[in-house]
């Protein structure tokens, strides 16, 4: 049986402004429906974060050009389906109006996503939402062997999915214990998820680093403030993906600063775009050439230390 | 836990508020409506099982200005100690 949306196999349409061909299309963010000739248009919207105005073009180009709705993507895109490629020139001129730009498909990074952050979400440690549009700026649309996933999560929560992406920066902090100001109170005992606080019988806290995920529970919880953020930091991950066969990513760094974001991204995608081979996503290069080797070759060392904090 | 904290000093209270059985944000309403009855300096013990308040009670004494002293468990009933505008006479506390 035929099916009969996969039937038109045609690649390369003419229209009164030429030839478009669906290949170039597809790094542009223009993906083909079903429907002959309709395509939906997936704007990028950086950290998930829409400004208003663009908001509302968007909704004036999906009730004048698509059938009047926008599908949220699962990487935080507005999508305008039922677009017509006859229509592909005044869209995108149309959206360009209010700066908002369309998303990338295939073989390359794609638009960085992000949860809320410290900027106003209570438990986020990192400014996800900065870093995120930031880097963005500078890496979407890189030319990589397959398709390229970066996201930022603000804490261990993990709301934007670091462990899924080929690249992922999760908030981490350091709680330190100041002693002279506790008070015994041992709420940061019962506050702790994983065990890594049991209290004395003076109700004074034991810490093992071991069980730490370096949430800041303790500290946001501490009436005394003896819990103090010792540093904040990101904790990489590498070589996640999700869809059939999904890949849970590999920790390789922790306690990177801000300023180091942009320099490990750079290092990962260009050890990807010189190792891996075309289709092959990130985690299954590091498979086939091994973990090791991949530290090795981003950050120059054989060992590198990773402290608890998965 | 319960059997190291047994041990401890007991604190002595001035008030009970007894709020087991309700939940969030019942807890922390009726724990404000009774500190503000209260003298500053005086014990409030408050009697709760609901997972939230634990945390809720403790967080609001930290903005209002109360000393959160101390979290006891006692079979399923959890007892809070607050000291009621008690937060700045701890030591090394701006």
């Amino acid at each position: 049986m035929t099916d009969r949306f996969i039937e038109d196999k045609q690649n390369v349409f003419e229209t009164e402004k030429g030839k478009f061909d669906l290949k170039t299309l597809l790094s542009g963010g223009f993906i083909k429906q079903r429907q002959k000739e309709l395509f939906t248009i997936r704007c990028r919207v950086p950290a998930g974060r829409l400004d208003a105005k663009k908001m509302k073009k968007i909704a004036e180009v999906a009730e004048k050009y698509g059938k009047g709705f926008a599908h949220l993507s699962f990487r935080q895109s507005a999508e305008i389906p039922y677009v017509n490629i006859k229509d592909f020139a005044a869209v995108a001129k149309e959206l360009s109006e209010v700066g908002q730009t369309i998303a990338s498909c295939g073989p390359r990074v794609r638009a960085i996503t992000a949860c809320g952050g410290c900027e106003y979400n209570p438990n986020g440690l990192t400014d996800t939402q900065g870093l995120a549009i930031e880097m963005d700026k500078r890496f979407f649309g890189t030319d990589t062997p397959h398709k390229f996933k970066i996201s930022f999560s603000g804490c261990p929560i993990d709301c934007a999915r670091t462990r899924e992406n080929d690249l992922g920066f999760q908030g981490v902090v350091a709680p330190e214990w100041d002693g002279t100001i506790c008070n015994g109170c041992t709420l940061c005992a019962k506050a702790c998820k994983e065990g890594a606080i049991v209290s004395d019988e003076d109700g004074k806290p034991i810490f093992d680093p071991e069980k730490c995920i370096y949430c800041g529970d303790c500290i946001r919880v501490c009436p005394t403030e003896s819990w103090k953020a010792k540093r904040y930091g990101h904790l990489v991950r590498v070589g996640g993906k999700h869809g059939r066969h999904p890949r849970e990513a590999d920790v390789v760094r922790i306690f990177i600063s801000d300023e180091e974001v942009s320099s490990v991204i750079d290092k990962v995608v260009k050890w990807y775009q010189e190792n891996g081979i075309k289709r092959e996503r990130l985690g299954m290069t590091i498979e086939r050439l091994g973990l090791e080797k991949f530290k090795e070759g981003v950050f120059g060392e054989k060992e590198v230390e990773v402290e608890s904090g998965k | 836990m319960e059997s190291r904290l047994a041990v401890r000093e007991k604190i002595i209270t001035d008030d009970v508020l007894d709020v087991v059985g309700l939940c969030c944000p019942m807890p922390l309403a009726l724990t404000m409506e009774r500190v503000k009855e209260m003298k500053n300096g005086e014990i409030l013990e408050v009697l709760l099982d609901d997972e939230e308040a634990v945390f809720d009670i403790p967080k609001w004494c930290k903005k209002d200005g109360h000393r959160f002293m101390r979290l006891e468990k006692e079979g399923e009933i959890y007892k809070l100690y607050i000291k009621t505008g008690g937060a700045y006479e701890h030591a090394n506390r701006g």
